[in-house]
């Protein structure tokens, strides 16, 4: 029983640990208020989304001449590296923004941000 | 039940475990530290899925770089233990619970009609073909390989030019050149060496600085934008 339920290391398990991942990372963004949390979660999305793109360049690799596209495999892993880059610059502006606030307002707390909805 | 079947179990579930944990820490401090193994998984994960430039670039830019970042920015904005009050929104639960539910039907349906014929199966082959011809009693080699099945002698004349039969069984190496002597062999061709191997550096600069260029710098203006943005944003006003 716990044998049938140990993953397969094939391209369906790794869809279904990205997912699960992607989905604890939605759950941080919508059900937290600590803005720093909600930051890290992000990431955990972003990082989710780099798995399936490496995913899916693994099982192109082999499919490259059904395809007629010979870098089929390298373009998957091109865009997560796009998405690292991507989010390092998110990471970085997002931050700025927690330390200009707290500055400013003394707190981190997305209930205490109503400045615009007052 | 294979290695690789037990490694991708424990990468999988160090990094769901300490998904879990990153976002139901109180304390976001805690949160960061959980980071640094959900991130080693994640690299894990990687180095089996052959993307072994990714892993590394993974460890360098999420271990090291914005994994500090966050734990500079917590130690600088300085919270104190009672402005971190229970802050679980319940509200937001049912939306969740919802996007849960589409999600696992979207991987559901993917997983039913397949985009890719042959997607599952191409996962599992290894990325570098193996080809093995055979070769009958009396013919030339045309390639340098290794016997896998079968057992001959070789002459190597025409590249050693010595003269004599040399047996050869299997695991034994056959130069290009030499002629087959009484037996069928099973000769496995080494790959193309002048390709570069799938997921490294080598392999990822031609299709990157190609293919990809205007991405590429497009890139590279974000960055700068967003690292000036930062420095305006939390520069103190004069």
């Amino acid at each position: 029983m716990v044998l049938a339920l140990m993953p397969q290391f094939n391209l369906l398990s790794c869809l279904l640990v990205a997912t699960l991942i992607f989905i604890i990372g939605a759950f941080g963004v919508v059900c937290r208020r600590n803005v720093l949390i909600m930051l890290i979660s992000i990431e955990l999305m972003l990082n989710a989304v780099n798995l399936v793109f490496a995913s899916f360049a693994r099982a192109h690799v082999n499919l490259a001449n059904e395809t007629h596209n010979s870098t089929a495999g390298e373009t998957g892993q091109l865009f997560a590296l796009f998405i690292i880059a991507i989010a390092a610059a998110e990471a970085a502006v997002g931050l700025a923004i927690v330390i200009t606030y707290f500055r400013n307002r003394e707190t981190v707390d997305t209930r205490d941000m109503k400045a615009m909805s007052q | 039940m294979s290695a690789s079947d037990i490694m991708f179990a424990i990468s999988a579930a160090v990094c769901i475990v300490s998904a879990i944990l990153i976002v139901s820490q109180k304390n976001p401090v805690y949160s960061v530290v959980y980071m640094l193994p959900f991130f080693l998984g994640m690299t894990m994960i990687f180095v089996m899925l052959q993307a072994t430039f990714l892993a590394a670039i993974q460890m360098i830019v999420y271990g090291g770089a914005i994994l500090v970042v966050f734990l500079f920015v917590i130690m600088l904005i300085n919270l104190k233990p009672d402005e971190l009050r229970d802050d679980f929104a319940f509200a937001p639960y049912l939306i969740t619970t919802v996007g849960i539910l589409l999600l696992g039907l979207g991987i559901g349906l993917l997983a039913r009609s397949g985009v890719t014929p042959g997607l599952e199966d191409s996962f599992k082959q290894p990325t570098v073909a193996e080809i093995v011809v055979p070769v009958q009693p009396g013919d030339k080699i045309q390639i340098d390989g290794e016997i896998t099945e079968g057992k001959t002698e070789v002459n190597e004349s025409s590249s050693t030019g010595a003269q004599h039969l040399i047996p050869k069984a299997k695991g034994d190496r056959v130069v290009a050149g030499s002629v087959n002597g009484s037996g069928l062999i099973q000769v496995r061709i080494e790959p193309n060496s002048n390709l570069p191997i799938f997921g490294s550096a080598e392999s990822l600069a031609g299709p990157l600085f190609k293919q990809q260029l205007v991405p590429f710098e497009l890139a590279s203006i974000l960055i700068v934008v967003a690292m000036l943005g930062a420095i305006l944003l939390s520069k103190k006003k004069v």
